[in-house]
């Protein structure tokens, strides 16, 4: 009886509840017209950092006969991005391959592969080297042929086979034809595939040629030279190719995942370095002693005060929109030997000029964030023990005003025996020191004594401080 | 008892349909609030901007200052070309303890550039301002 009862009220609630969502979303239907829409901000320069932080220049040095090797030089002028989905964004950036002995560079020019840098958002970067049938290999750049992607982080390598603009979906088949010819060893997921390159050098010019992907077969077209001039097999490189294949980058037409958008990076904005989430530096430091480990406490340490201001070149304490004014930053790193750290020391929580003032404090690695000046000198190595106590005992309490990362920096120098000059400046709800002061006063600051040096960009943020974890 | 639990079903399952969406029609209208109107008394206290007890005028006259900058780029910018996106990585953001904080980008269409952060919770705008130190960005507290 009862149930029936209890049944007989369900269309009711259930009419209750759909007044309930309708009235629940009701604010979203008032609201203006704004437009919503996936947005990955990155500029040239965020990927210039990410280049430099991620070392990829070492990564993509490829051996080239003995006592020299290739260089991939990024040209920063070529980017294009391509919307893969609501969470990933290629950027294609070109590459110039550089043969470099240590006494001289040499450019190459490559006969039917064009080498690029891939970029997924900020986190994975891939080394692509797109081989076309075709002669015309420009025309056919993403469109007919076969891409070699290397993820410069796994190592791990996929080849993607595209015809008309689109890529053959069966990858592991292809991979796994390619690796049948050359395939020296196989594991469960991955197999390796070997890749021939070979290049002559026609009175002064080198070119390269590459042979299909699986094979070493000398290059069919014949010599770029006027003369005869024989191939030369430079190092064969291994690839490991797994079944963890990344989407594929489009051509012109949509090729690909055939949903790219490719735009010219001609449309970006010219001042997209200073804002972007993206630039954000390392991750907190937890333990810092054990950060600070690597240094052997009876040698000397080179210290570097790095400092980027607000603006570049000025005391102004603060630059940019109010809402999210750019106040800059400054932080030590500790070099000795092989061995680099860096440091900054930052508010862990909400602070505000006029009314709350003070935070806990945490120290951040710092690596690749971009200075605008530094200055560097040598810590005696009777000194270093203040140096690595005073960064191990920071003070827990973050004050905008009488403790910020400027003193912290301060404080790490002079612990080091060195009075850095210190330069109170005003802004909106306080002052104290501050990196627009501090770099100014660094930028005519000369010591005395020992051996010190100063270094600043020509223009703008441009240099960049990395730890390592030698 | 079965009436009680279909109720408390339906509060669930409303407050699971429309709690992402709250917050971002949240700050669609705040931010039209912000450019259309000019009192910002008004404005600080339909979203409670104002968060604790002590040093209110000097919290004030900042928060009008903010909001007056944020008038001033809202005035030139149509809100069809704002971009509002959320950010699934918080980790180079400091800010309050907030039990369920979401951070919003406001960016403009076809531009590169975030031009400010949002900081919410449980549909409720706890901080519009940040400082940007390097990428960190550290949202001021009200």
């Amino acid at each position: 009886m009862r149930t029936n009862k209890t049944i007989r009220f369900i269309p009711a609630w259930l009419i209750l509840l759909l007044l309930l969502i309708q009235a629940s979303c009701k604010n979203d239907d008032i609201v203006p017209k704004l437009e919503m829409q996936t947005n990955h901000s990155i500029g040239i320069t965020e990927l210039q950092k990410i280049y430099l932080k991620k070392n990829i220049k070492e990564k993509t040095k490829e051996d080239f006969k003995e006592g020299s090797s290739i260089n991939y030089e990024p040209d920063w002028s070529s980017v294009k991005q391509e919307i893969i989905d609501d969470s990933t964004t290629y950027f294609l950036v070109r590459v110039k391959p550089v043969v470099d002995d240590g006494k001289e560079r040499r450019e190459v020019t490559t006969i039917n592969s064009i080498p690029f840098l891939l970029f997924s958002n900020t986190d994975r970067v891939f080394i692509g080297k797109f081989l076309v049938i075709d002669s015309n290999i420009e025309s056919q750049f993403l469109k007919n042929g076969t891409l070699k992607l290397k993820d410069l982080i796994t190592n791990h390598t996929s080849l993607f086979v595209y015809k008309d603009g689109t890529v053959l979906s069966d990858k592991n088949n292809q991979a796994n034809r390619i690796s049948k010819l050359t395939s020296t060893s196989r594991s469960q997921s991955c197999i390796t595939i070997v890749t021939c390159d070979w290049y002559t050098d026609c009175q002064g010019t080198l070119y390269l040629a590459t042979s299909p992907y699986g094979t070493c077969n000398v290059p069919a077209s014949s010599s770029p030279c006027d003369y005869s001039a024989a191939w030369s097999q430079r190092a064969s490189i291994i690839d490991i190719v797994c079944n963890d294949d990344p989407t594929p980058p489009g051509g012109d037409n949509g090729g690909g995942s055939g949903t790219g958008t490719w735009t010219p990076s001609s449309e970006w904005a010219a001042d997209v370095s200073l804002n972007l989430l993206e630039e954000a530096p390392g991750d907190i430091i937890t333990d810092i002693k054990s950060y600070l480990s690597v240094f052997n406490r009876n040698q000397g340490i080179y210290l570097t005060i790095y400092v980027e201001q607000p603006k570049y070149n000025s005391r102004d304490t603060w630059s940019g929109f109010p809402t999210d004014p750019n106040v800059g930053h400054t932080w030590v790193a500790l070099n000795q030997g092989n061995v680099t750290r860096v440091v900054g020391f930052y508010p862990s929580s909400s602070v505000n000029p006029f009314t709350k003032n003070t935070s806990p404090s945490v120290l951040v690695d710092d690596s690749g964030h971009a200075a605008s000046v530094s200055f560097s000198f040598n810590v005696p190595a009777t000194n270093t023990v203040n140096v690595l106590n005073t960064i191990s005992s920071y003070n827990t309490l973050y004050n905008l005003d009488s403790y910020n990362c400027t003193t912290f920096a301060i404080d790490v120098a002079k612990a080091g025996g060195l009075n850095l000059p210190s330069t109170s400046g005003r802004w909106p709800g306080g002052g104290g020191f501050n990196p627009g002061d501090l770099g100014q006063d660094l930028r005519t600051f000369r010591p005395p004594s020992r051996g010190h040096s100063f270094r600043t960009p020509r223009s703008g943020s441009t240099f960049v401080s990395t730890s390592n974890s030698n | 008892m079965n009436r009680t639990i279909l109720f408390l079903l339906s509060i669930l399952i409303v407050s699971v349909n429309c709690s992402y969406q709250g917050h971002k029609g949240l700050i669609k209208g705040f931010l039209s609030d912000v450019k259309e109107c000019n009192n910002f008394g008004a404005i600080r206290d339909k979203y409670q901007l104002i968060t604790g007890d002590t040093l209110i005028q000097q919290r004030n006259e900042f928060l009008d200052i903010q909001l007056n900058s944020l008038q001033q780029y809202l005035k030139k910018v149509p809100l069809s070309d704002l971009v509002i996106t959320r950010i699934s990585d918080t980790s180079k953001y400091f800010y309050e303890d907030v039990k369920d904080g979401e951070i919003y980008t406001i960016s403009q269409k076809d531009k590169t550039r975030i031009d400010f952060h949002i900081l919410t919770e449980e549909n409720k705008i706890i901080s519009f301002t940040t400082m940007n130190k390097g990428g960190i960005r550290v949202f001021m507290s009200y």
